[in-house]
């Protein structure tokens, strides 16, 4: 079976647009997180946000892409473009039916969206744009980036919240298997306008608290929900005989995959999550002991933090494996997000060093693990664990690791 | 009523569809197909609304969607205000 190499990193993220920059950031400890004015002086609840301040779309995307598009497309059409420049591809060169793109998305365009709506409302529906007919939809960004790059073979678009990132992965590496050469992968999101910011507002689990530095502090006692975040990352996946042939280098595999859903609440059942892990640690053939860190989920809401330490302590053994937060600086990215945490786990990999945690000040006694916290630590990573949870039960595992 | 000009087209799409990508100086951008200029069918659906907006007329829906290059477009909305006219 072919070997899903990760050849290419394209990064747009509230610390950092492209992978150096964001790297050097997060390594360093900056955070993105920023008081979100656009939304002041209305009463929103939720304060803080994390915000791609200097991504200005006109740098990234044409201008006919960026009238017809919602920014969550325009994020992933510039983190395409930084991730063919980052693995020295031109995408007019593969063959388009060996081409695929499956991205997570776990909201659409709800700029675009809310922009288009209140047209309907103030001047009636033959104001309302043809493009709102494609910018809001989940796949929009899928279906820009297939026209963009010429990519002709299976496209796909996963909608499970944040897991989404880690499942369009694993997707890639399915489509892989069935001969395709190249897929473009991962998610980004723009959760930070008006419309979106209430469609989260439902789930109960934003944090009020308008310090950046103390509104997102997973595991800690004192956690009070998260943050959104814009941005994310995209991948480009590669069977490893067609990066061979053409002599690239690589970030690491794509090693395993398990995914889960949640029991009915109510139901006595323990939560998915551990055994989305033990799935995926079978799926790539490596022990717990193998794992040398842990990107957590990171839900930053008391209950749910609990339940991931215990979930992290049962498969590794309480404090035995180093937990990563590198979410810390940028919130909750949702599709993106666990996309950005893959990019992030493969650049531990590359340069042997885990990124720090920052803001969590005391950890729960039900949270005790051995998190990275406020500076990186240098290690020899080879296999490397993201996990993910979507709101409304999904539970998503992927194991990266170093290929020679 | 004025005539519409390939200058009113160029600010309707500029509006509705975004820029065109051709940058090249030598193209006659107004005999290029839509196809080459980047357009899709929705443009042309844009374009539609926003005359039936800006100018009161009522064009059947293909009387656009039918065009493929900007003169055509040009063309077949001046067709239209001299039926309106007349």
């Amino acid at each position: 079976m072919t070997r899903a190499l990760v050849t290419g990193l394209g990064v747009v993220a509230p610390n950092g647009i492209g992978v150096e920059e964001y790297w050097s950031a997060t390594l360093t400890g900056k955070s993105g997180l920023r008081r979100l004015e656009h939304l002041e002086p209305a009463g929103y609840p939720v304060r803080v946000g994390g915000v791609a301040e200097t991504f200005v779309t006109a740098d990234h995307v044409p201008a006919r892409l960026a009238a017809q598009t919602d920014r969550w497309t325009a994020l992933g059409l510039a983190a395409a473009a930084l991730a063919f420049e980052d693995a020295g591809i031109e995408p007019a060169t593969l063959p388009e039916y060996e081409f695929g793109v499956v991205t997570g998305s776990s909201s659409g365009g709800n700029e675009f969206g809310q922009r288009e709506i209140e047209r309907l409302w103030s001047q009636g529906p033959a104001f309302v744009g043809a493009y709102q007919s494609i910018a809001w939809f989940y796949a929009a960004t899928t279906g820009q980036l297939s026209i963009r790059h010429g990519a002709r073979g299976p496209c796909g678009v996963l909608v499970s919240e944040q897991a989404a990132g880690l499942d369009a992965l694993a997707e890639a590496r399915r489509m892989l298997r069935i001969g395709t050469r190249l897929v473009v992968s991962g998610g980004t999101e723009a959760p930070l306008s008006p419309y979106a910011t209430v469609c989260q507002l439902a789930s109960g689990r934003l944090s009020t608290v308008d310090d950046p530095d103390r509104c997102y502090i997973p595991f800690d006692r004192a956690a009070s929900g998260y943050v959104p975040g814009e941005g994310g990352a995209i991948l480009l996946v590669e069977s490893e005989q067609s990066a061979r042939e053409r002599g690239a280098r690589w970030y690491g595999e794509i090693a395993g995959y398990g995914a889960t859903f949640d029991p009915r609440p109510g139901s006595g059942r323990p939560p998915g999550l551990r055994r989305a892990i033990e799935l995926a640690l079978a799926d790539a053939g490596v022990s717990a002991a193998d794992v040398d860190v842990v990107f957590a989920d990171a839900a930053g809401v008391r209950e749910l933090d609990r339940q991931e330490a215990r979930a992290i302590g049962e498969v590794f053994g309480r404090g035995r494996v180093p937990v990563a937060v590198p979410k810390t600086m940028t919130g909750r990215l949702y599709a993106g997000g666990a996309a950005l945490d893959v990019a992030a786990a493969l650049l531990a990999i590359r340069d042997s060093m885990i990124p720090p945690a920052v803001g969590v000040e005391d950890l729960a006694a039900d949270c005790e693990m051995d998190l990275v916290l406020n500076v990186p630590r240098e290690t020899r990573v080879r296999v490397a664990v993201v996990l993910a949870r979507g709101y409304g039960g999904f539970n998503a595992a992927l194991v990266v690791r170093a290929v020679a | 009523m004025s005539v519409f000009t390939m200058d009113d087209l160029r600010t309707i799409m500029r509006e509705s569809a975004g820029e065109c990508e051709v940058r090249s100086p030598g193209i006659d951008i107004a005999q290029t197909s839509y196809e080459d200029l980047g357009y899709d069918s929705l443009a042309l659906l844009e374009v539609t609304a926003r005359i039936k907006q800006n100018l009161g007329v009522q064009p059947p829906d293909e009387a656009i969607a039918k065009t493929s290059t900007p003169a055509e477009t040009v063309a077949a909305v001046n067709e239209l205000l001299i039926g309106v006219a007349a």
